[in-house]
């Protein structure tokens, strides 16, 4: 009587255990975050997980961003086995725009999400039209001008009045670098033009190309718009540190690597190194970037919380989906400690934020002005031909108009060729 | 049907049916190799972007590739040029190094190690380690180069280096392989020839014509067609060292079909261009074929 007893209640045991398993939602969450800032998303997750245990169980997995997140991605869909949550980086989303679902304004007031609270700059790459979006922004990123206060002290500027356009840029430039051995050899540089990251190249241009009032495309996203003095220019600055001014070194140098051992003393780049360059330990300090064209401008983009449409057929999965969605959003503070920035205009204009994560804060003053190349799903194509035309400008075999006017040939060639 | 299976019920009889022998490694085959074959085929007369639903644009890839895509073109220029610079290397220096290691001397144990080991490393364990050392700020070989004077080069940014450390490192990995073939094959001839051609005056280089190499013929056909079908498959040098730089302008075929099928998501297109190459193989390797056999085959 006793074993049976015992039977009964071990089976009604498992019954209730499987039956919390049965009610929680397990979501799967891709992210490309393979970088510094992946274990901040996993505490995240995790933090999540601990406040809805029971509910909703959320599993975080990492995929390789590019070509491998995309095909991934890609395959998943059409094997209808996709992830129900993924943070996309825009220019990966404009390919799955139409894969994903979409939600209205009058939908995400229900879930308490207001689309009123984002930035728009970083909105716009998530807005089908006016009404409906097809994802979150999680967070908005772009250049920052990190610099190097000892080299400034030293150098006789001053390291809490940096650079603010084209003229003290090149000077303090020209002041920072130096030969500090007496060697012939210059050790200490005031800038480095070109050298690891290769999208690092079209950056830099997308930023003087914007301050100069330049586009990248024709309005109807057919033709390059950039063969023209915007461009050019925004290509020969620089191209002229290096050989006019000479505060650039001549071949391909990595500036990450330099800028964290005291080789570099000037460089522009997002706030993912933040925490980097906080643990090699240079003594640097960050400013938006000096207006070297006519007007403030900035090259930025975002990472996208989105849902694929074939994963949530199921009311409870999308229920789950967006509940994690909004959490990780209004979390996004946290996130930002990770060296982004919140896209949430309520995060950021929180004095927490400022006090908390004063880089971060000063990299969201160039919000206002932040601007991101056309969502085409082309973008990733017309990069490499920019960055390679621009090598060749870099290391002198073409001139700057000559390399431009090539890129924008190749563009051109590119757009046609998308039917 | 009738003749198969009447030619399956003869073997019962002999010593037991086949098909149950066959089964695994022909649902292997189906699955992984036939099927894919076929879809490829049937898929480069679509466009299929693996999201939306295929569109069939009959010919539209072919004559597209053909006529309207000058990328394809430069990509199929630089894979000849690989594979027209490698091939005889590739069948000439293996034969030198096979010719060396078949005497005894003192280490020939480690030279064979040495020369013929690299080709069993994995290509990107290999290649990852020249991309290290080929750095132009922190790679080993600039650091020489800087410490004997010497202006080092950015050996991946110009054309003409570029291709010259592709091919040498495809020779220094690749030659291994080729090097035992030979070595097996010299092992084979017997000393007799040498010593009868030795007696009647015959110098080294004679005695290489004219023993050595027709010996060597199968197995110098052999290799020559597996080199000629490898280089113009050449992918893994690309992808890791250049993709495809500088300019493109060492972009081959597979890595450009890598790009239209992965990158703009151009199923059909990079399906059609595998097409394409593989009529390339077929005609270099039946002209070969025909070529070195000739002599082979008008002997017997």
């Amino acid at each position: 009587m006793r074993s049976q007893l015992k039977l009964v209640v071990g089976i009604l045991g498992v019954l209730f255990f499987a039956s919390c398993a049965f009610a929680q939602v397990t979501l799967n969450f891709w992210t490309p975050f393979t970088g510094p800032d992946g274990p901040y998303m996993e505490k995240l997750v995790n933090k999540f997980n601990e406040e809805h245990q029971g509910k909703i169980q959320v599993v975080f997995q990492v995929v390789p961003g590019g070509i491998e997140f995309n095909t991934n991605l890609a395959l998943a869909i059409s094997s209808k086995t996709a992830p129900e949550v993924v943070a996309i980086r825009r220019v990966d989303l404009v390919r799955f725009i139409t894969s994903m679902r979409s939600f209205t304004k009058e939908e995400l007031s229900k879930y308490g999400i207001d689309l009123a609270d984002f930035v728009p700059g970083p909105l716009q790459g998530v807005l089908i039209d006016d009404n409906t979006v097809c994802g979150l922004p999680l967070d908005a990123f772009c250049l920052g001008f990190y610099y190097n206060a000892d080299h400034f002290t030293a150098a006789g500027l001053d390291p809490n009045n940096p650079p603010a356009n084209r003229e003290s840029f090149i000077d303090a430039a020209q002041k920072l670098t130096k030969d500090l051995n007496g060697d012939g050899t210059i050790d200490q540089w005031g800038w480095f033009s070109f050298g690891g990251y290769t999208l690092r190249y079209v950056w830099q241009w997308y930023t003087l190309l914007f301050q100069n009032r330049g586009q990248i495309l024709t309005e109807d996203r057919k033709k390059a718009a950039f063969n023209n003095e915007a461009g050019i220019d925004a290509l020969a600055f620089y191209v002229d540190l290096i050989h006019k001014y000479g505060v650039a070194p001549k071949e391909p140098s990595d500036p990450e690597p330099a800028f964290a051992s005291g080789v570099l003393s000037m460089h522009f780049n997002g706030p993912w190194m933040l925490n980097l360059f906080k643990q090699q330990g240079v003594n640097f300090k960050v400013a938006p970037i000096p207006v070297l064209g006519q007007v403030p401008g900035v090259w930025g983009s975002s990472h996208i919380l989105a849902i694929p449409a074939v994963a949530v057929e199921d009311p409870a999965k999308l229920e789950a989906a967006v509940t994690f969605v909004k959490w990780l959003s209004e979390h996004s503070m946290e996130w930002a400690a990770a060296g982004q920035i919140p896209a949430r205009l309520s995060i950021l204009n929180n004095p927490r934020f400022k006090e908390a994560l004063p880089e971060q804060y000063v990299f969201s003053t160039q919000l206002p002005y932040f601007q991101s190349p056309p969502d085409i799903v082309a973008l990733a194509e017309i990069e490499t031909e920019l960055i390679s035309c621009m090598e060749s400008a870099f290391l002198g075999q073409k001139t700057p108009a000559e390399a431009i006017a090539e890129a924008a040939a190749a563009v051109d060639e590119i757009l046609a060729e998308q039917e | 049907m009738r003749r198969i299976s009447g030619w399956l019920v003869r073997r019962r009889r002999e010593g037991g049916p086949i098909a149950p022998f066959l089964l695994p490694y022909l649902s292997f085959f189906s699955v992984f190799i036939a099927a894919p074959l076929v879809m490829g085929f049937l898929l480069s007369f679509y466009k299929w972007d693996l999201l939306s639903a295929p569109k069939f644009l009959g010919f539209g890839n072919y004559l597209y590739l053909l006529f309207r895509d000058s990328k394809f073109w430069t990509a199929v220029r630089n894979t000849f040029v690989f594979a027209g610079i490698s091939t005889p290397l590739l069948l000439v220096v293996p034969l030198l190094f096979a010719i060396a290691l078949n005497r005894d001397f003192r280490g020939r144990l480690w030279a064979m190690i040495g020369l013929i080991a690299p080709s069993f490393f994995p290509s990107a364990a290999v290649l990852l380690v020249w991309s290290w050392m080929l750095d132009v700020k922190v790679g080993i070989i600039n650091y020489y180069f800087q410490r004997w004077g010497l202006q080092p080069p950015a050996w991946l940014s110009d054309p003409a280096t570029t291709w010259l450390i592709i091919i040498g490192i495809t020779l220094w990995w690749s030659s291994g392989f080729n090097t035992i073939l030979y070595l097996s094959a010299l092992q084979k001839i017997p000393k007799e020839q040498y010593e009868a051609a030795a007696l009647d005056g015959a110098g080294s280089w004679a005695q290489f014509w004219h023993i050595t190499v027709p010996w060597l013929r199968n197995v110098m056909v052999f290799i020559s067609t597996m080199q000629v079908l490898s280089s113009f498959m050449i992918f893994d040098q690309i992808y890791i060292l250049t993709s495809g730089g500088p300019y493109g302008q060492t972009r081959t075929i597979v890595y450009y079909l890598y790009e239209t099928g992965f990158q703009r998501f151009q199923m059909g297109r990079a399906s059609a261009m595998s097409w394409l190459l593989f009529g390339f193989i077929a005609v270099f390797a039946i002209a070969q074929l025909e070529v070195m056999t000739k002599r082979v085959r008008a002997a017997e």
